[in-house]
């Protein structure tokens, strides 16, 4: 009897959810795929991926008259240089970002519109924060590390999580 | 302030565009107070999570006489691996899970008490289960961790040997596993929790209700520029 009755409670708040269970349910599987896909294509996607944001930032620094060199992913300037790895190349924050705007029920063009868009920021924020690393690492080497493993990651999740809501309130969700 | 979580995520939405300044303050000020806090409570959070793993060593570990020590913020394993041909015991130690860098908790706890609309009680049973499920798979991270590192080569004197019941299969498994977890462990499973906590507003109001969600003097959600209670809402 209690069963029955408990069953019938989850029947209809699953009921009342079913939009809501839906997109986490896509969206845990998106973010899965995302990463499977991601991984599995390392030497192809994610490390060319990578020694383009140090090129590309060697390319912004010399434009701004500093001395930089570049060699593969890792990227310097005199006094202080970095290696740009998995956790600094935003590619599967982006991954990420990705699986939530692709979950949410949106028409297909505002979907991908939205991808492009909030991929091309997330893309220049990070490069902002493989200059800004490497400027604290030169001017306040004790400072790397907290901005590197905690100030600069956390903030970039917040980046991707204001760019999906900023996002969703510029859509048209459809049932 | 009427509640989003009566409006649906559309709602909320809305909602969010009216106030998205002060939610924006509030999630800077709450992470940046619980990241400090939280240089205070990563020991007792390791102690914790070391603390519901210990029942699990004869299951996760392969050999006996293992332990698991916090060490600071930091969880330790200690390994007695005997090497039969070579007669003797060797004592390895392996971190299993580091809490110093971890910001899963203060990210997904700012996220929950910076979210306009809601009330305490809301938040705090939305922190209360987002912490919970936190907790699962920060313990899903370590019993892979502790997989994982036991398919390390032993360090000995004689050079680096292979683990008892290794195998290239378990090999190939545990590191997608580990990379999995230790990609979603940087901030990703918090995420998910607060956008499936978002997404669990839904269909309660749905988009017809949006208005609903927005104060009488509240820009309308139309993009008209007038006060709801002029425009939509009237």
């Amino acid at each position: 009897m209690q069963s029955t009755r408990s069953r019938g409670h989850l029947r209809r708040l699953l009921q009342q959810h079913r939009e809501g269970v839906r997109f986490c349910l896509r969206f845990s599987a998106y973010t899965i795929v995302a990463f499977l896909v991601l991984y599995a294509l390392d030497d192809q996607v994610v490390v060319p991926f990578t020694r383009r944001i140090a090129w590309l930032t060697h390319r912004l620094l010399r434009a701004a008259g500093v001395q930089a060199w570049v060699s593969g992913a890792s990227v310097g300037i005199p006094g202080f240089a970095v290696e740009i790895k998995n956790n600094c190349n935003a590619i599967y924050e982006i991954g990420l970002y990705a699986a939530a705007v692709f979950a949410y029920p949106a028409p297909m063009r505002e979907r991908l519109a939205g991808f492009l868009l909030g991929a091309i920021a997330l893309y220049v924020v990070n490069l902002l924060r493989v200059v800004s690393l490497l400027a604290l690492g030169r001017y306040w080497p004790g400072g790397f590390q907290a901005a590197h493993l905690y100030v600069w990651q956390a903030l970039f999740l917040a980046v991707v999580a204001i760019l999906w809501l900023g996002w969703t309130t510029r859509v048209h969700p459809v049932a | 302030m009427p509640s989003s979580g009566s409006a649906g995520l559309p709602g909320f939405i809305q909602s969010l565009r009216g106030r998205w300044r002060g939610a924006l303050l509030r999630f800077a000020a709450s992470f940046a107070l619980l990241a400090l806090l939280w240089l205070a409570l990563a020991p007792l959070y390791a102690h914790l999570l070391a603390t519901v793993a210990r029942p699990f060593i004869p299951i996760l570990e392969a050999t006996s006489g293992s332990r698991y020590r916090v060490d600071g913020s930091t969880i330790v394993a200690a390994r007695r691996i005997p090497l039969p041909e070579k007669q003797e015991v060797v004592t390895i130690q392996r971190t299993l899970w580091d809490g110093a860098a971890d910001y899963n908790v203060a990210l997904l706890t700012a996220l929950l008490l910076a979210t306009p609309g809601w009330s305490w009680r809301q938040r705090g049973r939305a922190v209360g289960w987002g912490l919970g499920l936190l907790v699962l798979t920060q313990l899903a991270f370590l019993a892979v961790n502790a997989e994982y590192t036991q398919l390390w080569p032993i360090p000995t004197k004689y050079g680096p040997l292979r683990p008892p019941g290794f195998s290239r299969a378990k090999a190939v498994l545990f590191d997608w596993l580990y990379a999995f977890f230790e990609f979603m462990g940087r901030g990703f499973f918090a995420l998910l929790l607060y956008w499936g906590r978002l997404a669990l507003t839904w269909g309660v109001g749905g988009q017809g209700t949006a208005i609903s969600a927005v104060g009488r003097n509240d820009p309308c959600p139309c993009g008209s520029g007038l006060k709801a209670k002029r425009c939509c809402g009237a």
